[in-house]
């Protein structure tokens, strides 16, 4: 319940300061980091298997209701997809180390660009490739690995502290 | 019967995937009934009041900051501001002058002011997090008299500068479709000719709109800047709001009766901070 109602309070966080003004002052090359995307990834490095991706789900699907003028369904699609693929690396790769950790968040934010482009020529959307490769696809990658890496310290320490202190218990 | 469940078990991670996929996908195709819509507005109702305290409290905060940092160039601008006072308040006696004559000889001329709006300041309070500024939040909604489809303007360089309209209405905000979308198309008119055109959002880069139907036969001198205003020939805006103005014609074909230009938006969406939402007389 507890874990419930702390998602539920991160997931308006995210949504209110992902569309707040003040994003507007720090904001490189006309892009925002993704914010989202960094506590999908982290779930999905740290979490059990199947939470990441209903968590992606339904921080996708508020969004969509709050502002998007896309399709409603958009941002949830793309959010899944990614949280169920970020569940996988720690099958195979140690996701505590920092730079695999990095080298995955670098490449899931690469991916949600590619499969945002996709997504978006589907639905009829069109943009200028060279602008939307520049922005939606290297620099916001690059900003959300940056912002990214106090998150994943963070959120690392405190999850070995948590799982320390219930292995004491 | 525990094999089907068995099989569920083992495979529950697979099939929450495929069953939130299927959902997201289906409400992608359904997305612009009437139904979806009203729960994209409630979402948006529920949202709304927290972007309004996150605004307060970044406010708040930055105002602290800045009346820390910037008491000295205060001072320094109140005795600057002073002198300046002092020059205006002569301005301002002339102008006054000019003022009354300038009544006057509209009385002479009947002439019927055509800005019949009045104008409710709002904030903005939230942008879309795409990199094009589609779409703004402000912090004013139905409490404050906004209708959907009311024009919004802001001011650059001291002239009225067009921002876009408003699309959604919720009691303490609103949403603004700016130009910068491609679902906004606005009549215009181009001030050198006197063509009538329509000036159209295209999504592809910030700052710049396409001008559509200008007819072919008009021709443009090089090296004049065109700027583009409002035509008026709609209900929502009024004529005489500036717009931008065109860089730039694309090639047309020979057999074409239009050709298409490339405006630059003479508003800056990514500093804009507040705008003016005109109250049409009729509207109301």
């Amino acid at each position: 319940m507890k874990k419930f109602i702390y998602n539920i309070l991160l997931i308006i966080f995210i949504v209110v300061l992902h569309y707040s003004n003040f994003l507007s002052n720090i904001m490189i090359y006309n892009t925002i980091f993704d914010l989202a995307l960094i506590f999908i990834i982290l779930y999905g490095f740290f979490d059990d298997e199947i939470f990441p991706f209903v968590f992606a789900f339904s921080i996708g699907l508020v969004l969509d209701f709050v502002l998007g003028d896309k399709p409603l369904g958009y941002n949830a699609l793309i959010y899944t997809i990614i949280g169920f693929l970020s569940t996988f690396p720690k099958r195979v790769f140690r996701v505590d180390s920092f730079f695999i950790a990095l080298i995955f968040i670098t490449l899931f934010s690469f991916l949600k660009g590619v499969i945002s482009l996709f997504i978006n020529s589907i639905i009829g959307v069109s943009y200028n490739m060279s602008d939307f490769f520049m922005s939606e696809i290297l620099f916001k990658s690059l900003y959300t690995l940056i912002v990214s890496i106090p998150f994943y310290l963070i959120y690392k320490n405190f999850y070995f502290f948590i799982n320390k202190s219930r292995k004491h218990v | 019967m525990s094999g089907f469940s068995g099989f569920i078990y083992s495979n529950k991670k697979n099939i929450i995937f495929i069953v939130l996929i299927t959902i997201s996908v289906s409400m992608m195709f359904f997305s612009d009934t009437r139904s979806l819509f009203i729960l994209r507005n409630i979402g948006f109702s529920i949202i709304s009041p927290f972007q309004i305290v996150f605004k307060s409290f970044e406010n708040t905060v930055e105002g602290t900051m800045e009346s820390v940092s910037e008491n000295d160039r205060l001072r320094m601008e109140l005795e600057s501001a002073r002198r300046e006072l002092f020059q205006y308040r002569k301005i301002i006696m002339n102008f006054n002058t000019i003022r009354q004559e300038n009544i006057n000889l509209k009385k002479l001329l009947d002439l019927k002011d055509n800005m019949d709006y009045e104008g409710i300041s709002a904030e903005i309070i939230a942008r879309t997090p795409d990199n094009y500024y589609d779409t703004l939040v402000i912090n004013k909604g139905s409490s404050d008299d906004i209708k959907e489809n009311m024009p919004v303007i802001s001011y650059a360089n001291g002239k009225k500068v067009l921002v876009g309209k408003t699309i959604s209405v919720t009691r303490f905000a609103s949403k603004v479709l700016t130009l910068q979308s491609s679902k906004l198309s606005v009549g215009a008119i181009i001030t050198e000719s006197n063509t009538m055109c329509l000036i159209k959002g295209t999504n592809n880069s910030l700052g710049f709109a396409d001008l559509v139907f200008i007819p072919k036969s008009v021709e443009f001198e090089n090296g004049i800047e065109s700027i583009i205003y409002t035509g008026g020939e709609s209900h929502i805006y009024p004529k005489g709001i500036e717009i931008g103005k065109i860089i730039e014609f694309y090639p047309s074909n020979r057999y074409d009766s239009f050709k298409n230009a490339k405006v630059k938006i003479s508003l800056d969406y990514s500093t804009l901070e507040y705008v003016l939402v005109l109250k049409n007389e009729n509207q109301r």
